[in-house]
């Protein structure tokens, strides 16, 4: 969109200096006549960095490097080179430790989900300002969401060594495989995870979202035989379809005026949307038999595909499915005959894709004969569904012109929020300003 | 030493949660001036480094410790020490600066929420200049590491007297 000049009774919705942990930025909405004229998210954004920090380093460095971009979701990245290297170097690994990596995604996803539904979504949902204020009303919410993410943190300690920045995972397997025996604490949690993740689905469907619907183009990972998490194909809504590795021949990424961070586009031009809301769209018939049981009894998959305030249910949705793999596979788990499969580097480029929470993740690194990275290219999902963010913004901007200040700025954080992008929460700072005669 | 063990020993009387992350610059002072703390202090307190102050660590505390929450802190100039009571920290701001972990104020007052109040104790800070994966201390931050260090040290004392 491009940027307008200011004239009077223009409205501007600005957030300055948003603080976050994989980068920063700013919001600028500018509405005239009824009409936006401007609609820009820049964000400044530290993952490029590490593509430089990355160079001249083996794939175990680059895996322990590339879990510092993000405190929530370091097992999406770590995952995203352990597989490229994996590919490009024709490792096999043992199906149990394949399974120990799913445990520890899922982990991963209901740390990370059960932060943003009931910390940083709910309260918008609900009339609270944050988390502190529900609190005060709903304790067992704020409760029945710290137990979930305590969940996931144990997932990440038991798997990955602590609860955050795992230090376990390798390209070919993990460090040291756990034992059956270490694995069984986790049960309990577990089996109570799926009944609040459960109850947490029935809570969101009860809130009430704006009205707002559109028809997105929806991204994902797709796999022939379970819900997405680090392999599969690439999709989309519009009937795209190709190997993970080959991200580029579909999308590419572009700079933008006033923004340090690139932004990603299809080959034709497109935003693009990522994240709970796309997996959930694209790959329903993959969820564990009680998520897609949940999701049908809730009503809510043509809202979650169409209005982008639901996908707060998709994120319960993904508790779920993520609780009960996780129980099914601590249930069924055998120790891997071989935790770590040995591999020889060689020469060539290794790129794949994981699904981060809030979406697809790609990474590509191009490597010399000892498997040291000569170049390399990491897309997050903030970056690719920035597009998206704005295209949103300015679609849903005019229907709140109506609305007291504060409120019409409360729809919009929301809006933003919808997309847990890092800078998601950063948005309570937005600076709602009126220019008129 | 396990959660009621810390208590029941009469020797420590103080958590000190210790945030930062050493690879991001000034965001590890609060860990540098850990590592600088002198053998009474850390006979006192029971230290717990954790990245960022998470709720559970508070709501799960055992009765009569006292805490000391330290970190790196954006707003003081660099190398400022500031200490603040846990309830002023815990009024600081209710607003989420990420998507991925409650900010410090948060966590205390979210926590006060849950408990039924804040435990004793006090936030001892840090200015800081630089944050960025990589960077080394800034310059203040790290002339000011010893005099950090000092301040954790008279809270843990001045808690540990006061709940003893």
């Amino acid at each position: 969109m491009q940027r307008a000049e200011t004239r009077p009774g223009d409205r501007h919705f600005d957030v300055e200096g948003i603080a976050r942990v994989e980068g920063e930025g700013t919001l600028r909405l500018r509405i005239g006549d009824g009409e936006v004229r401007e609609a820009r998210l820049s964000i400044f954004e530290a993952p490029r960095y590490f593509e430089q920090l990355v160079v001249g380093r083996s794939p175990d460095e680059v895996l322990d490097i590339v879990t510092r971009i993000c405190g929530i979701c370091p097992v999406a990245y770590q995952f995203g080179v352990a597989h490229a290297f994996e590919d490009l170097f024709g490792v096999a690994i043992d199906p149990s430790v394949r399974a120990l990596r799913r445990l520890l995604y899922a982990g991963e996803w209901i740390e990370s989900h059960a932060l943003h539904v009931y910390m940083l979504h709910a309260p918008d949902f609900l009339g609270y300002e944050s988390a502190i204020g529900m609190a005060r009303d709903h304790r067992e919410l704020v409760e029945q969401g710290l137990a979930l993410k305590k969940t996931g943190n144990r997932i990440m300690q038991v798997l990955g060594g602590r609860p955050i920045h795992p230090v376990s995972v390798r390209v070919g397997g993990f460090s040291k495989a756990p034992r059956r025996a270490d694995l069984e604490p986790l049960r309990g949690p577990l089996e109570e995870a799926v009944r609040q993740s459960v109850a947490t689905l029935e809570l969101v469907a009860s809130l009430d979202a704006p009205t707002f619907e559109r028809e997105p183009l929806y991204v994902s990972l797709r796999h022939p035989t379970e819900y997405p998490m680090s392999e599969g194909r690439l999709v989309s809504s519009d009937g795209m379809e190709v190997p993970i590795q080959n991200w580029r021949d579909l999308f590419a990424e572009e700079h933008h005026e006033g923004s340090n961070a690139l932004h990603a586009r299809t080959r034709d031009g497109r935003v693009y949307q990522l994240g709970p809301a796309a997996r959930v769209t694209l790959c329903a018939d993959q969820l564990h038999p009680l998520a897609k049981e949940a999701l049908a009894s809730s009503g809510l998959a043509e809202a979650i595909a169409r209005n982008p305030y639901w996908s707060i249910a998709a994120r319960a949705v993904e508790l779920i499915h993520a609780s009960a793999e996780a129980l099914q596979i601590v249930e069924d788990y055998r120790e891997p005959a071989v935790a770590c499969t040995p591999w020889t580097p060689r020469a060539g480029v290794a790129a794949w894709g994981t699904e981060a929470p809030r979406g697809l993740c790609w990474h590509r690194y191009e490597v010399d004969e000892r498997g040291f990275v000569t170049a390399a290219q990491i897309v997050p999902p903030t970056s690719q569904n920035q597009g998206a963010i704005e295209r949103d913004l300015a679609a849903f901007a005019p229907s709140v012109l109506d609305l007291p200040h504060a409120q019409a700025t409360v729809r919009l954080e929301q809006l933003i929020r919808s997309y847990d992008p890092c800078i998601s929460c950063a948005t309570h700072f937005l600076d709602l300003t009126i220019e008129g005669d | 030493m396990g959660d009621a063990d810390a208590a029941a020993t009469g020797l420590v009387r103080v958590r000190l949660f210790v945030c930062g992350e050493r690879l991001r610059g000034d965001d590890a002072a609060a860990l540098l001036a850990a590592d600088r703390l002198p053998p009474d202090v850390l006979r006192l307190a029971d230290v717990r480094p954790v990245g960022l102050l998470d709720v559970d660590a508070l709501t799960a505390l055992p009765e009569g410790l006292a805490i000391v929450v330290a970190d790196a802190a954006l707003g003081p100039p660099a190398g400022h020490i500031v200490i603040r009571a846990l309830a002023d920290v815990a009024r600081g701001g209710v607003s989420p600066r990420s998507s991925h972990a409650l900010p410090v104020g948060q966590a205390l007052a979210l926590a006060a929420e849950l408990r039924g109040g804040l435990p004793p104790g006090s936030f001892v800070g840090i200015g800081g200049g630089q944050f960025e994966l990589g960077a080394p201390l800034s310059p203040p931050v790290a002339a000011a590491l010893d005099a950090f260090a000092g301040a954790i040290a008279e809270e843990v004392r001045r808690l540990a007297a006061a709940t003893g």
